[in-house]
């Protein structure tokens, strides 16, 4: 990973990054690709199927339907950082 | 220090005196917090419960990523410092029926993904035991909280050893227990596959009474399991009938370690624990080395780091400022996220995101991510077959050495590192996991670790409290 290609990731992720972040983190992926050289040298790997939880069940969890009172408009804008009218107040996104 | 018990055993016989004294934690909880940096949020008035349970009347601290209605939770990130969440979460709701005091919300790494104590955005948590040290984390103030005495328990939670490693830096028990057996609903997720609710206490008793308390089923977090059949306590201080164990011989054998000619720390540790388990077969246990290929131990912290970061990445990215947090300022909606995580974020959480993110890319999946999940696989299979044979794993926690606060520590040998993180074996199965202190080694506390099969918890605390007792360990005593 050289620095271009990590502030691409960067900006896909939504994350400035300063120089120093950016020197710590080429010198991170390097210490990463190495380790990683050793789990992808480990025999027969290939052939593991990969663990993505920790039990697997087959029964669908759903919950039963539930009638509760709903967040008051109070509380669903007590953490914006901007708030008109009882609404939130958002960037524009469409031109 | 006084255990859950007496604090129950006060509130009980004399609640006025149990209210005088709870006072006084308040106030030895704000000048302690100026010494340690420990808390986020100290209660000004905590609720006072009914006596409902055998831990009622007990003061207690919560790690500052569990949801806490209408008390700011911060999860010690400037992206949510001022958050005030508007419902509970499953494991503050009990303790609160359960009669409990909650007395503040505990300080730790950044959104939890250090390890340290010293990313959170108020700044480095101090070590009970020496305050130039770290503390560990990331539930880094939930552990000193109970190292120093201020109370009998607290709750943190634990996706790579981030209670147990906290536990044994600041020589106190910590004890995850298996995935599932307590619900995560309101605990803000780091990586789901791993996170699980822990406890600190100063006794392995009093984290099967505070466990007990707040396991079970939950409809809110489809991964927790019934429980209901188990009590933890019951029979705790039977003689156990569970007595062979196992360690791996490649993490304590001193020649598996490169260039250890200045690392005494290394040689020391390893010496005490030959110690720890000569003084364990001498009290009838069964305890034999078993070999695990030295390139799949190598593999688990580079693994975990992937399985973890991805994980983090893929469940923060709604922390963007948009709807809520401290929005920055720009000219797009792009920009005010890109200036909003990157003033929010410390380092170490843009470094792991970016990690995470690059690990998950559709070229990367299989080399990546797919194979460090392939590794948990082995990992998780080898340790079952251990668990036929055996009942647990005794290993020492971390490598016998703790950094100062602002030291650059590096550690450059893959095998040191398997020793210093081996931990996140347990979140890799799921299988409950055990630190209890042992001693000072160069006047650091030295901790050890057992690790059982999933869902045999009550025999793993039965087992941690029969050794508790052979240890015998004296808190500020150098008993080597």
């Amino acid at each position: 990973m050289n620095k271009e290609e990590i502030l691409a990731l960067a900006d896909k992720l939504y994350i400035n990054l300063t120089a120093k972040e950016l020197e710590d983190l080429t010198s991170e992926f390097k210490y990463i690709e190495e380790n990683m050289e050793l789990i992808n040298n480990i025999e027969g790997l290939a052939s593991v199927n990969p663990m993505h939880m920790i039990s697997y069940t087959d029964k669908v969890v759903l919950r039963e339907d539930e009638i509760r009172e709903p967040l008051t408009k109070e509380e669903v804008v007590k953490n914006s950082k901007e708030v008109l009218e009882g609404d939130i107040v958002v960037p524009k996104v469409v031109e | 220090m006084k255990s859950t018990e007496e604090y129950n055993h006060l509130f009980i016989k004399n609640k006025t005196k149990a209210l005088e004294d709870l006072l006084e934690i308040l106030k030895k909880a704000e000048s302690l917090n100026k010494e340690y940096n420990m808390f986020e949020t100290i209660i000004d008035n905590p609720e006072i419960g009914k006596n409902t349970s055998f831990i009622s009347g007990c003061p207690y601290t919560l790690k500052d990523n569990f949801s806490t209605k209408s008390i700011l939770t911060t999860a010690s990130s400037d992206m949510l410092k001022d958050y005030v969440p508007v419902y509970d979460s499953t494991v503050y709701r009990k303790l609160s029926d359960a009669g409990c005091i909650l007395i503040g919300k505990t300080a730790m790494d950044e959104l939890a993904l250090g390890g340290t104590g010293t990313t959170g955005h108020l700044g480095p948590v101090k070590n009970a035991h020496n305050k130039e040290l770290i503390s560990g984390g990331s539930s880094a103030g939930s552990a000193v909280s109970v190292a120093l005495g201020l109370v009998p328990f607290s709750i943190g939670s634990d996706t790579g050893d981030s209670v147990r490693k906290p536990a044994a830096l600041n020589a106190i028990v910590g004890f995850k227990p298996s995935y599932g057996l307590i619900s995560r609903y309101g605990l803000f997720p780091f990586a789901t596959s791993l996170d699980t609710v822990g406890v600190f206490t100063n006794n392995v008793k009093d984290a099967a009474l505070v466990v007990n308390e707040i396991k079970g089923k939950d409809d809110k977090d489809m991964t927790s399991f019934d429980s209901s059949n188990i009590d933890l306590t019951k029979d705790i201080e039977s003689t156990p009938k569970n007595k062979k164990l196992f360690y791996i011989k490649e993490l304590i054998d001193i020649s598996n370690f490169d260039d250890v000619t200045d690392n005494n720390y290394l040689k020391d540790m390893i010496l005490e624990y030959i110690k720890l388990i000569k003084k364990l077969k001498d009290n009838g246990y069964t305890i034999e080395g078993v070999s695990v290929n030295k390139n799949l131990l190598k593999a688990i912290l580079p693994a975990y780091l992937v399985i973890s970061c991805s994980e983090a990445a893929s469940n923060n990215s709604n922390l963007t400022g948009l709807i809520f947090g401290p929005r920055q300022k720009g000219n797009t909606y792009e920009e005010v996220m890109q200036n909003t995580r990157g003033k929010g974020f410390c380092s170490l959480i843009k470094r792991r995101f970016i990690i995470g993110s690059y690990s998950l890319e559709k070229e990367n999946q299989e080399k990546y991510f797919l194979n460090a999940k392939r590794v948990r696989r082995l990992i998780v299979n080898k340790m079952n077959e251990f668990f036929k044979e055996y009942d647990g794993l005794i290993l020492p926690v971390g490598n016998g050495y703790i950094p100062k606060i602002n030291e650059n520590y590096t550690v450059k040998d893959n095998m040191e590192e398997a020793l210093n993180n081996h931990l996140s074996i347990a979140n890799f199965g799921g299988y409950p996991s055990i630190t209890l202190p042992f001693s000072y080694v160069n006047d650091f506390p030295f901790s050890f670790n057992i690790t059982f099969n999933r869902f045999k918890d009550k025999e793993l605390l039965n087992v941690a409290y029969d050794i508790e007792k052979i240890v015998d360990f004296k808190r500020g005593e150098k008993n080597v």
